[in-house]
């Protein structure tokens, strides 16, 4: 009953303090969480593409997926509005005459009714791939784990479906076994570490659609194609674009695009006046800006013209005389002064300027130009939070459940094991600790005996404690290994820089504890006519106790911290110090965390452990 | 050797004979300019030699006068002269100086500083209570141990001609402080004003009501000490990396940090001043049937405060060392004394180390003095003054 009411209070607070992490994470946390649903750098990004037809099988008779509405949009084919007339009707495009419709790169390998992979000689990704004239929708499911090397478990949305890795097609059972929606490899992948951005088929896929592709030229299909059917890659085919809204009257020049908000530094872009495609980057004059230069020649005649991405006005900002500007005022050195066929002006509406007017009959349209979508981590705060992949302040029941995963991540013979880590720290402090004390000791015995090195020196050790000298740490370290200290793999640099720092408050303690005799005691031992060194081991060494050992602990915390401190600064990677380093910058929040746990841990057994020692070797201390 | 003081100044005197045989080396010949040193390195030691030739007499001749005069008078000729000694020695080096000509300065220096040495061994044994002896016996001693400290590196770096690399000489870093003091100065403000200040003065605020609160609830008290007291053990190096990704790696995480450190002692100070009571006073405080609010306006909160300035005073250190540790820690833009510290160390800049190192201590030894003088302003009556630590 006694033991419970102690326990209880202790118990409640942990959980207090446990709940409270909740608003402090999600209090440190909302700023992140905000901007990544309202930054729009952070929104999931979609394409829009002139849409291939579904169905090409009658050369006079294409079947799209959605209806199509001629006032919205036009057939384009080899980057041009179709030559030969047509007319819509719902989902179905009418050719007047059979036509070049598509332009292939068929599949190398003939489909025989039980081959799914098929390499290709080209790279086909991008473009729709026909089943006997049907569009085939490709699709794949992408874990968010990397691999790094060592990791052979990837989470999925779901578990069905063909499994491919870097061009080849995964057998299971052989490959990999499944657990629940988790795909358990045999073999770890091998990290990215090509200079290019990651594709996704660096990591293991899900084939969800009809088709996937395994890398560039690998294509893995879900069903193996029927024998004898034909499989063809179109390198081009008509296609149903889309037409920038704006009236086509010989004087406007404002469009907009008919969905969503553009991206507006989106270099694959395309956007066409007829059959001729606008530049999206602008072009730059023959002249340089040099301050006083007011004329400019540009290749073309007309455009919008703009002076560090802010469009000018004509006839207002400057004169134009067939390719030749005259502006104002002279632009500064080095600005930027481009000409562009046609500029954004707004990308939340999708508006944009284009350099000359269209003439009446001819079409604006685009063929594909990329639009913000939707923030990626969700719709609400509360989700993008959650979605958070590396919070400021990590949830606490994540930490409660990500440190025992933490612990046995890497086997006890890694170098990563956190507890081998410790043990190693620990090793380090024990010895940074007993040469401390040791240090300590036989300086204050020093002061004892020979009183003008204690009337000299003494106050100044008192003094070293109103003294940062952990900030010494970084410059002993670098100095011990100028002496040939070994650095990278031993512990004698961080013992003998912990012991640096303990040794200062053992010697306080140490001193004052073999000062501080009862005066009585001492007459005693004089009527006794003991000696010096009588006195010292009959009397002081058992009246130094308590305050020696109130110091040992002071001194035990110093020389984690010292040893930590020294491995941050030496990166001997065996300590924990040099684990939390790895995670400052780059790593987990959770991981640190878990670190920062393990540490505290190891801190306050050092000073329980000093409590033990204390109780063996002097168990008449009695504490308050 | 016993209490009393002792007979013959021992050490004393083998400095002056070290130092007199040093003068008639090698070195003091060329200052007589008869050996193959150049005129340079003459001239560079020479000007040094009558008064070093004076000074180690004097030295010789004050040995057998016992009084603290005397001794007195031993230390101040050992210091000066190995002062003078050194700067000589430095010179004739800058001059060239080649290797056989340098054991006589090192004779004349060690020597001389084992005077003051001796000198010192017989200041802090005078007997006598009056107030000069008390101030030569006690003040006097520590007081020069800054000086023998500076001499003895200056004289190994320069003597041994230890590269800047390795590590840098007195004057090295006294240069670096006198050339980009302003550098320093802005570091030191924005490490201790911006961070530790900032991060004290909440802490300890925070402390204070959590721990009269605490004092007041028998279950905070058993819930919530335990854990404050445990904290004291927890190594900064792991706490200052999760606030630093907490909080972002500008001020705020560093002066997170300080807040932290120093609340706990607070708390725990707190609430052992309000709670271990003198039981006789408490006694008397029922048997003029104090009620409680009495008890604790007159008995408690008085009782307190020795409690509380020691936690002030251990904080202000505490809460400075984990500020610089969280810069070495928390990488963020190159300012305050940790980083400059830290950055200056790994590029092997030794010199600019230490300066911040020095303006690191001041400001630490300012702020701990600071808080001394004001607990002596606010509680006079206390009586562990003598006990500052």
């Amino acid at each position: 009953m006694e033991r419970l009411k102690r326990v209880f209070p202790l118990l409640v607070v942990l959980g207090a303090i446990f709940a409270l992490g909740y608003p402090v994470a999600f209090l440190l946390g909302y700023p992140q969480a905000k901007n990544n649903l309202e930054n729009r750098s952070r929104w999931e990004q979609r394409v829009v593409e002139a849409q291939p037809p579904r169905d090409l099988s009658d050369p006079t008779t294409l079947r799209f997926d959605g209806t199509l509405n001629p006032d919205e949009g036009l057939a384009v084919y080899n980057r041009a509005p179709l030559t030969v007339d047509y007319r819509v009707e719902g989902d179905t495009l009418h050719l007047s005459e059979a036509t070049e419709l598509i332009t292939l790169n068929e599949i190398v390998g003939a489909a025989d009714g039980d081959k799914r992979l098929f390499r290709v000689n080209v790279d086909g990704s991008e473009q729709p791939l026909y089943l006997d004239g049907r569009r085939l929708d490709g699709g794949y499911d992408m874990p968010p784990e990397k691999p790094d090397g060592d990791r052979t478990t990837f989470t999925f949305t779901g578990s069905d479906g063909a499994f491919i890795l870097r061009g080849e097609l995964l057998q299971p059972g052989e490959d990999y076994t499944m657990d629940g929606n988790t795909l358990v490899l045999e073999e770890p992948p091998p990290q990215w570490l090509q200079l290019r951005t990651e594709p996704d088929w660096a990591r293991p896929l899900r084939v969800t659609g009809d088709y996937a592709w395994a890398n560039e030229r690998t294509l893995v299909f879900q069903e193996p194609p029927p024998a004898g059917s034909t499989i063809e890659l179109a390198e081009d085919v008509i296609r149903w674009a889309r037409r920038l809204i704006g009236p086509i009257d010989g004087d406007n020049r404002t469009f907009r695009f008919p969905q969503g908000e553009i991206v507006p530094g989106d270099a694959s872009r395309r956007v066409f006046v007829d059959d001729a495609l606008l530049a999206t980057e602008g072009h730059e004059p023959r002249e340089e800006t040099d301050g006083e230069r007011v004329r400019f020649t540009f290749p073309a005649s007309d455009g919008v013209i703009t002076l560090n991405g802010e469009p000018l006005t004509p006839g207002e900002d400057y004169d134009q005389n067939g390719t030749v500007v005259t502006l104002a005022d002279p632009p500064a050195r080095r600005s930027t002064l481009r000409q562009h066929d046609y500029q954004v002006t707004d990308s939340r509406q999708g508006i944009v300027r284009l350099g000359t007017a269209p003439a009446p009959g001819s079409l604006v349209w685009s063929s594909r130009y990329k639009i913000y979508d939707r923030p990626r981590c969700g719709t609400t705060v509360m989700e993008c939070f959650l979605a958070m992949p590396q919070p400021p302040v990590p949830l606490p029941h994540w930490i409660a459940t990500r440190a025992p995963s933490y612990i046995t991540r890497y086997p006890f013979e890694s170098q990563q094991n956190v507890i081998r880590s410790a043990l190693y720290t620990a090793q380090g402090t024990i010895l940074a600790l007993l040469l401390g004390g040791a240090i300590g000791l036989l300086l204050a015995i020093l002061f004892v005996f020979i009183r003008p090195l204690e009337k000299a020196l003494f106050p100044w050790v008192i003094a070293s404690q109103t003294v940062p000298i952990i900030a010494l740490v970084p410059m002993l370290v670098l100095i011990l290994a100028n002496l040939g200290v070994t650095i990278q793999t031993s512990l004698l640099p961080s013992a003998l820089i912990g012991a640096y720092l303990s040794f200062f408050p053992i010697t306080v303690g140490a001193t004052k504890g073999l000062r501080s005799v009862d005066p009585l005691k001492l007459d005693l031992m004089r009527s006794y006519a003991a000696n010096r060194w009588q006195v010292f081991f009959k009397l002081r060494l058992y009246e130094a106790m308590p305050l020696l050992f109130t110091n040992f602990k002071v001194g035990a915390a110093a020389s984690l911290i010292g040893v930590l401190v020294s491995e941050t600064e030496t990166s001997n990677a065996k300590g924990l110090g040099y684990a939390i380093v790895g995670q400052v910058q780059a790593g987990s929040a959770t991981d640190l965390w878990v670190l920062f746990l393990v540490s505290a841990l190891m801190g306050i057994l050092f000073v329980s452990a000093v409590g033990w020692v204390e109780k063996l070797v002097a168990p008449w201390v009695r504490k308050a | 050797m016993a209490n009393g003081p002792l007979k013959i100044n021992v050490g004393s005197l083998l400095g002056a004979i070290v130092a007199a045989i040093g003068l008639f080396l090698p070195w003091a010949q060329a200052a007589g300019a008869e050996t193959g040193s150049t005129l340079a390195q003459v001239e560079a030691a020479a000007w040094a030699w009558p008064p070093l030739l004076a000074l180690t007499g004097g030295a010789l001749l004050t040995v057998w006068w016992r009084s603290r005069w005397a001794t007195s008078l031993l230390l101040v000729i050992g210091l000066g002269s190995a002062l003078v000694a050194l700067v000589a020695f430095e010179r004739a080096l800058g001059a060239g100086l080649d290797e056989a000509a340098r054991g006589g300065f090192w004779m004349a220096f060690l020597g001389h500083l084992l005077v003051a040495a001796g000198g010192i061994g017989r200041l802090s044994t005078l007997p006598g209570a009056d107030r000069m002896s008390h101030i030569l016996r006690d003040v006097v001693p520590p007081l020069t141990v800054p000086a023998f400290f500076f001499l003895i590196w200056e004289g190994v770096v320069e003597g041994l001609r230890i590269p800047l690399a390795f590590f840098p000489s007195v004057t090295d870093v006294a240069l670096v402080i006198t050339s980009a003091y302003g550098t320093l100065l802005e570091d030191t403000y924005k490490t201790f004003v911006q961070e530790v200040l900032f991060g004290y003065a909440v802490g300890v605020a925070i402390g204070l009501i959590v721990g009269v609160l605490t004092a007041f609830s028998v279950f905070l008290q058993r819930g919530f000490l335990p854990l404050a007291t445990a904290f004291g053990a927890v190594p900064v190096v792991a706490l200052a990396p999760v606030l630093g990704r907490a909080l972002g790696v500008t001020w705020e995480s560093k002066a997170a940090v300080a807040v932290i450190v120093s609340f706990f002692p607070m708390v725990i100070n707190v609430v052992q001043g309000l709670t271990t009571l003198d039981p006789l006073k408490m006694d008397l405080m029922r048997s003029y049937a104090a009620n409680r609010g009495q008890i604790l306006r007159k008995l408690r909160f008085p009782n307190a405060l020795p409690y509380v300035f020691s936690a002030l005073k251990i904080t202000s250190i505490i809460s400075l060392i984990s500020v610089i540790v969280a810069e070495f820690l928390i990488p963020g833009a190159p300012e305050g004394l940790g980083q400059r510290i830290s950055l200056t160390a790994r590029g092997g800049r030794f010199d600019v180390t230490l300066a911040a190192v020095v303006f690191a201590s001041a400001v630490g030894i300012l702020f701990y003095y600071a808080i001394v003088l004001l607990e002596r302003k606010v509680i006079p009556w206390h009586s562990s003054f003598a006990d500052e630590d």
